[in-house]
């Protein structure tokens, strides 16, 4: 008998051998199907409700901020909020130099930067960007998107297009920074996916990193 | 040893399995990243909000990125499924021709031969594209996106050289 034609080694045998994976990627895919299922459920019911106003009162929600008006018509629009043990003059810094290629976002750069975005977070004041002028443009990666800086409120507001990073100061040493991100626009089925199947949720993540970051940093320059 | 002392194998068969050990690599690959984010992650949130604050956002962020690392994997799946099977078929096809004695240091070599046949002009064709991109500048991208996927196939194309060897010819 020649070598090939002998029975397998495996006492299994090759139709077992070939059932084992294709079980195990029916399972694999049904187990996938079955978290994006309860996902779906679990974010539109309480996930989504919850990030879309992170940290923020019904008052900061419904509240009127100066980069308003330069939020699109008919975007979908989250507000976050977050409380910073330091005076907003120590806050300020930091979110004015906000960018790539700038301070970064204070994000988690890690991920940010699985994608090329060249995002380094600074771990100090950068003088030269403690400026930022309307019609300056902010990029959001190397080389990638940008937006122009729409109105600087020196030490209260920076709106990059509808993006509006609101602080509000809460004594000597404390102060609430408010974020108000508007979503691009929504106009098909395409978009629609790309926003609420990837891009919302992507944006949330590196949100509350950001917003988390802010604060660390802030808070250490005592 | 001639071509017609061979069993007839089911080609379709093999492509198939090739490309389901693909989609599970992939999920694999995919889910160490993601447990490796959220616990990156949560040690940020931690650190900023402490135990008490953290939890509502800890889960979110939690549940969030194991979404997105799953949608990405089934998005990205079909690559590395495409990948599988044509590997598969090369195996298949280079360990009847030439390792009949079944010989493990052979197994090994047509795995290399397989992974490289796919591998060098795939990461030849990503570094034509991407340009300055793919460069070392950008290394995470580089490892996270092409360095450790083709460490995870070449690896694939070994144990499946070998396994082929030992229990299907």
């Amino acid at each position: 008998m020649n070598t090939l034609d002998r029975p397998p080694v495996s006492a299994a045998g090759p139709a077992n051998a070939q059932a084992r994976p294709r079980q195990l990627v029916r399972r694999l895919l049904m187990a996938v199907g079955l978290f994006l299922a309860v996902f779906a459920v679990l974010y539109v019911g309480v996930l989504r409700p919850y990030h879309m106003r992170w940290g923020a009162t019904d008052a900061e929600v419904l509240q009127a901020l100066p980069g308003d008006p330069y939020i699109p018509a008919g975007v979908v629009v989250s507000t976050r909020a977050i409380t910073i043990d330091a005076p907003a003059a120590r806050v300020w810094p930091w979110v004015a130099q906000l960018g790539q290629g700038r301070g970064g976002f204070q994000s988690f750069d890690w991920l940010e930067n699985l994608f090329a975005a060249d995002i380094h977070n600074a771990d100090r004041i950068l003088p030269q960007y403690q400026t930022p002028r309307v019609g300056d443009h902010l990029s959001y990666m190397k080389d990638g998107p940008f937006e122009p800086v729409s109105l600087v409120i020196p030490g209260r507001d920076l709106v990059v297009g509808g993006w509006d990073w609101h602080l509000v100061p809460l004594g000597p040493d404390r102060t609430r920074l408010i974020v108000r991100y508007p979503s691009f626009p929504v106009r098909s089925w395409g978009a629609a996916a790309l926003y609420y199947g990837i891009f919302e949720q992507a944006h949330l993540v590196m949100e509350i990193g950001m917003m988390l970051g802010i604060k660390r940093q802030a808070e250490s320059a005592r | 040893m001639t071509r017609r002392d061979l069993q007839p194998l089911d080609w379709g068969k093999v492509a198939w399995t090739g490309a389901q050990i693909g989609i599970a690599a992939t999920f694999a690959y995919a889910s160490l990243f993601g447990l490796y984010a959220i616990a990156r992650s949560a040690g940020t949130i931690l650190d900023v909000l402490g135990p008490f604050a953290a939890w509502g956002t800890l889960t979110t962020v939690a549940l969030t990125l194991a979404y997105l690392v799953t949608a990405f994997a089934l998005l990205l799946a079909l690559g590395p499924a495409l990948a599988g099977a044509a590997s598969a078929l090369l195996i298949a096809g280079a360990s009847r021709r030439w390792n009949g004695d079944r010989s493990p240091d052979k197994a090994i070599g047509i795995g290399f031969l397989v992974a490289g046949l796919l591998v060098v002009p795939f990461l030849a064709l990503v570094r034509l594209g991407l340009g300055e991109r793919f460069a070392l500048a950008h290394w995470e991208t580089v490892v996270f996106w092409f360095g450790l996927p083709s460490f995870v196939f070449v690896t694939a194309c070994l144990l499946t050289s070998l396994t082929w060897v030992r229990r299907t010819l």
